[in-house]
C-alpha cells in the first residue's frame, strides 16, 4: 500500500480517539507529531491497512512509554524506572511479553511462563544499552528478546541424549515416551499430533541428500545427539557403521517405532559399497563437529522448505480427486482456506463456480502460490463442475452435517492417494489432513 | 470468518518458527495468532512437525497415539462417555487413567494376560466372569439367546464399575457399577444378547 503524507496525516486524525486513550490528553497533539514521523520514514515497509493499524497502535504506545525506557537504556541507568515500567504498566507490557512467551512454549503450563518470563526481565535489563530507538518501538523489541529466551528455554529443556554407553547401562536413557515434564500436557487420548505416516514420509525425503548429511540429520535432529558427541563417536566410523548405530539407538529407545530398518532401506542401500569414514566428509580445515551441526541443518530447512513448496502438487492432488465438485470445494474451503463449515452455510445458494473463484482469490496469499498457479491447480475441479449448481443442490435437509461428511470423505480418500507423493507433511500442516491414518 | 478476511502465510508463519522474522512483524504475526484459532493451529501443526517435533521421539509419540486410538477398550469408553450417563465421570477418570498407563506402555489385549474362567451352569443363571486377582479384562462369548452377564472380583478394593462391549458391533457399550457382598465385588448385565463381548473393569 503507497501512501503519501497527506493520506497519512487523514489516517491518523480518524483514529485520534484512540490514540487519546493510549496517550495522556494533554499529549495528543504531540503524539500524532510523533508518530506520523516514525511511521513516515517507515511508509514503504506498512504493507497493508491492518498493518498501519497496528503499527500506530504500537507506536503510540511506545509514545506513552517512553519517559520510562529513555531513563533507564542510557547511562547512568534509572533502576526505579525499569520497575515503575513493568509494575505500572503491567497490564500492557507484560501480557505482551507473556503472550510471546505464550506462543513460542507451545503447551508448557504456566511455571514455565513465568520462569521465562523472570530470564527475559534480567535480559531487558542487561541488554538496555543495546536498544535503539530509531530502529524501533520498546515493546516489539522487548518481544523479540522474550521470543529467543522462549526458544532457548525450549531447547535447553529438551534431553540431553548420549550415544555410546546405552548397551551397557539401559536405564540410563529416555524410554522413547514424553519426558515427565511433558506428560501432563501431552495424554495420549488428548493430543492431537502429525500422524506417524507424517514422519515416515520425513524420513523418506530425508534420504534424498547426501549419505553423510543424512546420517548427520538422523543422529543430530532426530535422535537429539548433541554435533560434538556424534563426532567423537562417530567421526571414525564408516557411513555403514554409522547407520547401523542409528538403527540401534532407534530400535533402543524407540521400541514403538518398528520397522525403522525398512525405513532407512534407501540409505542403506546407497551406502553399501562406501567405505570412507564418516568423519572424511568433512571439508579440510573444518571442525567436524560443526560440519554435523551444518550437515543436520541443510537438511532439515531443506525439507522444511520442500514441504512447504508442495502446496501446488497437493491442491491439484485434492482437486484431481475422484470425488464430487462439491465435496473437494468444501474441503478447499474448509482445509486449505481454513474457513468454519458454517461460513460455507452462507454462500450455499451461491454457484459452485463462484465458490472456486472466491477460492482463487483468497488462497494465494495464505499458500505464496500465485493466482495463476492456484488456478492451474484447479483445473480438473473446474471441469467437473455443471452450471447453475449450488451446495443447497446436494445437501438435503441438513447442510451443515453434509459438508462435514464431505469434508472427511475427502480427506479419506487423500490418505490413500498422497503418501506417495511426500505430502503428507504439507497436508498436515495445511490441517488438510489432521487424523493418524485409521486402522 | 469468511474466506475473503486475513490468514497468515505459511512463508510467514515458517519464519516465526525459524525466529527470523523482524520485531515488528513478530508482533504482528503474535497478535494474529493470539486471535486467530485457525492460524494458530496451523502454526502449532508447523512447529510440532517442522521444528518441536522433527524427532523420533515424536515420531514414537505419534505411533504409540495412533495405536492408543485404535484400542478397542478407547474406544468403547469413548462411546460410553457420549452416552451422558451417571457413571459419565466414572468413564473419563478411566479414559485419563488409561491415557496415562498407555504413556507408560502399552496394556494387556483382551484374552492375553487377562484371560479369565467362565463359568454359568444353566440358562436361568447369570454367566459368571470371575476376575483372577490383578485381571481387569476377559472376555465372554454367548452363544445361546439373551443372558445376564455377572462380573465377579474378589478381596481388595471395590472397583467403581466395568464395561462390557462387543469391539464389532454398532450397539452402545454397557456400564453397570459394582455392589459389595459376602467380601465380593460384582457388577451386573442384564439381557445380553448373544454375542462375542469384551469386559473390562475399571482401576479404581
Amino acid at each position: 500500500m503507497k501512501l503519501t503524507a497527506e493520506e497519512l496525516t487523514a489516517f491518523l486524525d480518524a483514529r485520534k480517539d484512540r490514540i487519546a486513550a493510549i496517550v495522556a490528553p494533554a499529549d495528543v497533539e504531540v503524539a500524532l507529531a510523533d508518530i506520523q514521523g516514525r511511521i513516515g520514514e517507515r511508509l514503504a515497509d506498512v504493507g497493508d491497512r491492518p498493518s498501519l493499524e497496528s503499527l500506530v497502535k504500537v507506536e503510540a504506545t511506545d509514545f506513552a512509554l517512553r519517559p520510562w525506557y529513555t531513563r533507564f537504556c542510557c547511562d547512568p541507568p534509572d533502576g526505579e524506572a525499569f520497575r515503575q515500567l513493568f509494575e505500572w504498566h503491567e497490564a500492557y507490557v507484560k501480557t505482551e511479553i507473556r503472550k510471546t512467551i505464550r506462543l513460542h512454549l507451545a503447551s508448557r503450563g504456566t511455571e514455565h511462563v513465568e520462569s521465562v518470563m523472570a530470564d527475559v526481565m534480567n535480559a531487558l535489563w542487561e541488554n538496555r544499552r543495546t536498544f535503539n530507538r530509531k530502529k524501533g518501538a520498546y515493546v516489539p523489541w522487548a518481544r523479540g528478546i522474550a521470543m529467543n529466551k522462549a526458544r532457548s528455554y525450549r531447547s535447553f529443556n529438551r534431553r540431553e541424549v548420549s550415544i555410546d554407553t546405552d548397551r551397557d547401562r539401559p536405564e540410563e536413557f529416555p524410554s522413547g515416551g514424553p519426558s515427565p515434564e511433558d506428560a501432563s500436557d501431552e495424554r495420549l487420548g488428548d493430543v492431537q499430533g502429525p500422524p506417524a505416516e507424517c514422519f515416515a514420509e520425513i524420513l523418506r525425503m530425508v534420504q534424498e541428500f547426501e549419505p553423510h548429511e543424512t546420517i548427520a540429520f538422523l543422529c543430530n535432529r532426530y535422535l537429539d545427539i548433541k554435533p560434538a558427541l556424534i563426532a567423537r563417536s562417530l567421526g571414525g566410523s564408516s557411513l555403514n557403521e554409522a547407520l547401523a548405530e542409528v538403527v540401534r539407538l532407534v530400535r533402543a529407545r524407540y521400541p514403538d517405532i518398528t520397522g525403522i530398518e525398512a525405513l532407512l532401506a534407501p540409505i542403506a542401500s546407497r551406502i553399501s559399497g562406501l567405505t570412507e569414514m564418516f568423519g572424511q566428509y568433512a571439508d579440510a580445515g573444518r571442525e567436524l563437529e560443526k560440519e554435523i551441526g551444518r550437515w543436520a541443518e541443510r537438511v532439515h530447512r531443506s525439507v522444511s522448505g520442500t514441504i512447504l513448496q508442495m502446496g501446488k502438487r497437493f491442491l491439484k492432488l485434492v482437486c484431481d480427486l475422484a470425488a464430487a465438485a462439491h465435496e473437494i470445494i468444501c474441503f478447499l474451503w474448509i482445509r486449505f482456506l481454513l474457513s468454519p463449515p458454517v461460513a460455507l452455510l452462507n454462500v450455499a445458494d451461491r454457484e459452485l463456480m463462484d465458490l472456486v473463484e472466491i477460492f482463487h482469490r483468497s488462497y494465494p496469499p495464505i499458500s505464496g502460490l500465485s493466482r495463476s498457479q492456484v488456478e492451474s491447480c484447479t483445473l480438473g475441479l473446474r471441469g467437473k463442475i455443471s452450471p447453475g449448481r449450488s451446495l443447497n443442490d446436494f445437501g438435503g435437509s441438513d447442510l451443515y452435517a453434509a459438508i462435514k461428511r464431505w469434508c472427511n470423505h475427502v480427506e479419506s480418500l487423500l490418505w490413500q492417494s498422497a503418501s506417495s507423493e511426500h505430502m503428507l507433511g504439507y497436508a498436515y500442516i495445511t490441517g488438510s489432513l489432521t487424523r493418524g491414518k485409521s486402522k | 470468518m469468511t474466506p475473503e478476511s486475513d490468514h497468515l502465510s505459511l512463508e510467514i508463519m515458517q519464519r516465526l518458527c525459524e525466529g527470523l522474522l523482524p520485531d515488528i512483524e513478530q508482533c504482528f504475526a503474535e497478535d494474529h495468532l493470539a486471535e486467530c484459532e485457525e492460524c494458530l493451529g496451523t502454526f502449532r501443526r508447523m512447529d510440532a512437525l517442522l521444528y518441536r517435533g522433527f524427532s523420533a521421539e515424536a515420531h514414537a509419540a505419534a505411533i504409540r497415539r495412533e495405536a492408543f486410538a485404535s484400542d478397542v477398550l478407547v474406544i468403547a469408553l469413548r462411546r460410553a462417555a457420549a452416552l451422558g450417563r451417571d457413571v459419565a465421570g466414572v468413564i473419563q477418570s478411566w479414559l485419563d487413567s488409561t491415557s496415562a498407563i498407555w504413556g507408560e506402555g502399552r496394556v494387556p489385549w483382551f484374552g492375553g494376560l487377562g484371560a479369565v474362567p467362565v463359568s454359568g451352569a444353566s440358562e436361568t443363571e447369570a454367566i459368571r466372569v470371575i476376575l483372577t486377582p490383578g485381571a481387569a479384562r476377559g472376555r465372554v462369548r454367548i452363544v445361546e439367546s439373551s443372558r445376564s452377564v455377572q462380573v465377579e472380583v474378589s478381596g481388595g478394593t471395590r472397583p467403581q464399575a466395568a464395561l462390557l462391549f462387543d469391539p464389532e458391533s454398532d450397539s452402545p457399550p454397557a456400564v453397570a457399577e459394582f455392589q459389595t457382598a459376602n467380601g465380593i465385588h460384582s457388577a451386573h448385565f442384564g439381557d445380553v444378547p448373544r454375542g462375542e463381548y469384551f469386559v473390562a473393569v475399571s482401576p479404581f
